[in-house]
């Protein structure tokens, strides 16, 4: 009885660790790498919109000083904008992003902005850019560029 | 033990014959997950490491079988096992199988080996859609810690060893195990300490699959780190709970070994659960978090060494062995191997942004690791201190509990200080003005509640500074709490839904801040037990009276009564408050004499505001004896935090459910892992 015992014991462990070579499991097990730089914009991606609505939230309870609240609403909107353009998206499919992060900002905004007209302003890096005061895209196609990296740098 | 009689034949052999093959088994079948795993990896042989983790998830089987065979042996009385004859009796009742098995050092191996199997199995299926490179390494690093407590009991202390000669009795169950809180404190703060193991294997699975630099593993490791703290967070509370009521001195804490031990680990995974949240919004602190979870297992493991026979003497380790040093040799080599691998792929840490100011947010985090770091050190220097006095000069110097006030305690106020401040401040940068914005409420109540306090006659300006301190921390707390309901009430809901929304929207940041309040209860009662209790220590006969603080109190009677297996006297006392009469409170003292251990229990009358507690002494013929009464303020509090801190971490835990994010759609052209 208890030789039997023992044949069960070592049969349960077996057949796990045979099962995966007779049956040719294992494809999914170590898939090929996606590309390292796109994985690492996406994180760039989520951290820029749960900055986003972080700061969005702070100031919407009167945690954040509006100045404070326009420059990191600014880095973040560059962040997103200057992921969008690396990702290679295209131009429609950016409108529809940045119209979702509004969206989603809403959820965290109860009040508008203390100064509405604020105007174009220039990009807190390069200076030479104008971004829509709305969503923070450059208004000048193109000229996008990663603050961290040096200048010229693109992610392809 | 006592002899007894060689039984003609032993009674139930299979099940225990059954558990030893099983032990057996559990131990190859991990080192070849343990082997297929990470061969497998680092070859790139996917069907290896496939077979690896499906062994893997049959070690939790065959670990299962060996304790049912230990909890049949204990059920069925066979005093055949050693185990068995070394930690129960024949007039044990059945409902203390559960505490005796891991009472002893082989059994608690057997209970630790199901926790990492069952962890392990349930990590690995989470982490394997997610981290797939990460996972196989994941797994075995996780087979690794496996491996150890298998092949310690396998080899060393096996909990199914038969005895050569059968007694007709065992030895019984440690008299200071049978108390409620036993039933929960020891099996998990055990787990809590070797659950760190599984937020380690998939930090350090994802180092050594190169990805440590990714970031896409921190959010699978939060989580097990979360879940590993709020364990031993619960065992370290109980424990406190369980010397305040069982160990009968009226304190909770005494900086004894075995409770530095549990604190160390802890202390290092609070710092890794809160700075792993800046690897993943900005993608800093890499270096610092892999340095974070290597010292929390390295903790974790010493917090083992210590309590299975490590030597440092301390009041209450019940797990005694001279197996110790096993457990350092352990440590030594996970901490070896962890140290190459971190410098081995110090490149892939590099963080993606630098810090943008000193006021933010990052920079609180940055100082919260730091000193919880120095609290960690400080705590395990006092520890094991005696060692090395020993070693110098033969005389054993123990650090005892005014070093670690005296150091610790500023420490862990600043540390309160910065959990108020710190999820005040944005992420990024903060200017001066947002700094007085965010902090004008909370320093305001800061400075009112000092000034109460101290017109109100309190003395002890450490404590004044920590209810200061504590009410800047309740606060801000609150004060977002309230804005952030009213901003949503402007929007059209009620007050409660508008309440629950804000929570919902922003659990992981909301639950946090439960976590928080609940630790500003247990400093509350620790701050006003620690610096405003009040004891006497008086000498008694029955028809005394005495009182302390407007209590009075009469020690009516003491009775004694002889069981099977202990002396125990109950002593009676009249108790009024003011003109209230509060009732008969009875603290009693128990011996027992196989074990030759006395026992005491207080009586406690406890309130929102103080604990009254009497403790008796031994007891003369006469009934005369020395009773400590005391009146600890506040600890209430301390006990109720214990349920708001489990539900905070569940509420952070809780995965978001919101309509479809932002989501970055990759081009088609772009091969990815991800279905």
């Amino acid at each position: 009885m208890l030789v039997l015992v023992a044949v069960l014991l070592a049969l349960l462990p077996a057949i796990a660790i045979i099962y995966p070579f007779v049956r040719g499991l294992g494809h999914d097990e170590l898939p090929e790498e996606e590309i390292s730089s796109k994985v690492e914009l996406g994180l760039r991606w989520d951290a820029a919109l749960a900055g986003l609505k972080s700061a969005e939230l702070d100031w919407s309870i009167g945690r954040l000083a509006e100045g404070d609240y326009r420059w990191l609403r600014q880095r973040y909107m560059t962040e997103a904008s200057v992921v969008m353009k690396a990702m290679e998206i295209e131009e429609e499919q950016q409108r529809d992003l940045l119209a979702s992060i509004e969206r989603e900002l809403e959820e965290a905004r109860v009040r508008a902005p203390e100064s509405e007209d604020a105007g174009p302003s220039t990009c807190p890096e390069c200076s030479s850019a104008v971004q829509c005061p709305e969503c923070g895209i450059s208004l000048t196609a193109g000229e996008t560029e990663d603050p961290d990296l040096p200048h010229g740098t693109s992610f392809e | 033990m006592r002899k007894g009689v060689i039984l003609d034949s032993r009674r139930n052999g299979l099940m225990i014959d059954a558990g030893q093959i099983a032990l057996v088994m559990s131990l190859l079948v991990a080192g070849y997950a343990t082997v297929a795993s990470l061969v497998g990896a680092s070859l790139k042989v996917p069907q290896l490491t496939a077979s690896g983790r499906f062994g893997l998830y049959t070690v939790p089987v065959l670990v299962s079988v060996s304790m049912i065979g230990v909890v049949y042996a204990f059920v069925t009385h066979e005093f055949s096992v050693r185990y068995v004859a070394e930690n129960s009796s024949l007039s044990m009742p059945k409902v203390y199988t559960w505490v005796a098995i891991y009472a002893g050092n082989a059994g608690s191996m057997l209970y630790l080996a199901m926790v990492v199997s069952i962890l392990s199995v349930l990590a690995v299926f989470h982490l394997r859609r997610r981290q797939p490179h990460a996972a196989a390494y994941a797994a075995g690093l996780m087979g690794l810690m496996l491996m150890f407590f298998l092949g310690v009991m396998v080899f060393l202390a096996n909990p199914l060893e038969r005895l050569p000669v059968i007694p007709a009795d065992g030895q019984g169950i440690n008299p200071l195990l049978v108390h409620f809180g036993m039933f929960i404190h020891p099996p998990l703060q055990m787990m809590g300490l070797v659950s760190v193991v599984i937020p380690f294997s998939i930090a350090m699975g994802a180092l050594l699959a190169g990805r440590g630099g990714q970031d896409d593993w921190v959010d699978v490791a939060r989580s097990w780190a979360m879940v590993s703290w709020l364990i031993m967070t619960v065992g370290l509370l109980l424990g406190a709970w369980w010397a305040y009521t069982i160990l009968g001195w009226g304190g909770y804490w005494a900086w004894d070994p075995v409770e530095n031990s549990a604190l160390m680990p802890w202390l290092a995974m609070t710092a890794f659960v809160h700075s792993i949240m800046v690897q993943k919004r900005r993608g800093m602190f890499r270096m610092w978090n892999m340095v974070l979870i290597i010292v929390a297992v390295t903790l974790a493991q010493m917090g083992m060494f210590i309590n299975r026979g490590g030597p440092v003497p301390s009041v209450h380790s019940f797990a005694q062995s001279t197996m110790g040093w096993l457990f350092l040799l352990f440590m030594a080599f996970t901490l070896l191997g962890s140290a190459t691998a971190f410098v081995w792929r110090l490149d892939s840490l590099k963080s993606r942004e630098k810090l943008d100011s000193l006021v933010s947010r990052e920079s609180m985090f940055l100082l919260q690791n730091v000193l919880f770091l120095i609290v960690a050190f400080v705590t395990l220097w006092g520890t094991v201190f005696p060692i090395f006095s020993e070693a110098a000069s033969d005389v054993t110097i123990t650090v005892g509990r005014p070093f670690f006030d005296l150091v610790n305690g500023p420490i862990l106020l600043a540390l309160v200080f910065i959990m108020g401040v710190g999820p005040l401040l944005p992420w990024r940068r903060a200017s001066v003005r947002t700094v007085v914005q965010a902090l004008k409420y909370p320093a305001s109540a800061a400075i009112v509640t000092g000034v109460v306090l101290v017109a109100a006659g309190l003395d002890k300006p450490p404590a004044i500074v920590a209810f200061a301190t504590f009410a800047l921390v309740i606060t801000g707390i609150i004060h977002e709490w309230i804005r952030g309901t009213h901003s949503r009430h402007r929007r059209g809901d009620s007050y409660p839904v508008a309440f629950v929304r804000l929570i919902s929207a922003n659990r992981p940041r909301y639950g946090g801040y439960i976590v928080h309040l609940a630790i500003i209860m247990l400093a509350v009662g620790a701050t006003a037990s620690s610096f405003y209790s009040v004891q006497r220590d008086l000498v008694m006969r029955p028809g005394d009276s005495a009182t302390l603080g407007d209590y009075s109190f009469k020690y009516l009677d003491v009775r004694s009564t002889s069981y099977r297996d202990r002396e125990e006297s109950v002593a009676e006392f009249e108790v009024h408050k003011g003109d209230s009469y509060l009732g008969i409170m009875r603290p009693f003292r128990a011996f027992y004499p196989d074990a030759n251990i006395a026992g005491t229990r207080g009586a406690i009358r406890s309130t929102v505001i103080e604990d009254f507690y009497i403790v008796a002494s031994e007891f003369d013929e006469d009934g005369r004896a020395v009773f400590r009464v005391l009146i600890n303020p506040l600890v209430w509090w301390m006990w109720a935090s214990g349920p708001l801190l489990i539900l905070g971490v569940v509420v952070a835990l809780i995965p978001q459910r919101q309509p479809a994010p932002a989501t970055l759609r990759v081009p088609a052209n772009v091969r990815t892992a991800r279905a």
